[in-house]
């Protein structure tokens, strides 16, 4: 039986992306709705990133196929999107009057926004199928693999 | 809102982030030591929200009230949840979730700080 993708390290991925997706969610609706005039394109991101980390969230709980796909899918966005607007934000930093959530790689979030997305690729790269064969990640071998 | 309260609630909560990494490193699950880390930092986090409020009712307003909010109720939930889905996932992973929360408290201070500009 392979090991859930929604427990071990999947579990802390889960947390911080849950923590992720009520910071970013809370953070977009504040700008979106005080201020929206002042960064459009800026808030917009930031509401894209918001969802991007609640699907991202959802799939990694649920942890049947779907979700592990929906998952991917966040994720690959996730990281063509901070690399993206990390780059933009940097060489053309006049079209982004306010920060979002993905500006200079996500430096006013300890660049998780940049490490998560990676993070959680590789953990879902983890073979899944296959009983026997031992993932090369750390995890506690010792501990029952159901819980 | 008394600086003594904010550098509390940042010491214990780097305490326990430590605790809680440390038990991670030597693959342990979240123990008793942890569990009252929490409850001191959860403890702290009400003392300095409570200490916020109160200010905020004699006069003294934050800033931007929506986020001060946003943030404070943050600080007040984030210690147990952390608490609750550590103990879901009864492996070293448990104790990096408690240890990553309590290493998120000391950035939740600091920026209540900020917007109410203390």
């Amino acid at each position: 039986m392979p090991r859930p993708v929604n427990t071990g390290l999947g579990r802390v991925l889960v947390f911080v992306y849950g923590l992720f997706a009520v910071a970013a969610t809370c953070r977009a609706g504040v700008q979106i709705i005080m201020k929206f005039s002042e960064a459009p394109v800026s808030y917009l991101l930031s509401a894209l990133a918001a969802v991007l980390y609640i699907v991202a969230t959802v799939g990694l709980v649920r942890g049947d196929a779907g979700g592990r796909r929906l998952a991917q899918a966040c994720f690959t966005v996730e990281l063509v999107g901070v690399l993206a607007v990390g780059t933009l934000s940097v060489l053309q930093p006049q079209d982004f009057p306010d920060a979002t959530v993905w500006s200079g790689f996500g430096e006013g979030y300890g660049y998780l926004p940049l490490v998560l997305p990676v993070l959680g690729l590789i953990w879902l790269r983890r073979p899944q199928p296959a009983p026997a064969s031992r993932p090369e990640q750390p995890a506690a071998p010792e501990q029952p693999a159901a819980r | 809102m008394p600086a003594v309260l904010s550098t509390a609630t940042t010491v214990v909560a780097l305490l326990l982030a430590a605790v809680a990494l440390l038990a991670a490193a030597l693959n342990r699950a979240p123990d008793r030591v942890q569990l009252i880390g929490t409850v001191v930092v959860s403890v702290a986090a009400v003392l300095l929200v409570g200490a916020a409020v109160a200010s905020w009712i004699g006069g003294h307003s934050p800033r931007e009230t929506t986020t001060f909010l946003g943030y404070a109720l943050t600080m007040l939930l984030l210690p147990a949840g952390a608490w609750i889905v550590g103990k879901m996932e009864p492996t070293r992973f448990g104790s990096v979730i408690i240890g990553v929360a309590a290493l998120i408290v000391p950035v939740l201070v600091l920026r209540i700080g900020q917007v109410f500009g203390a």
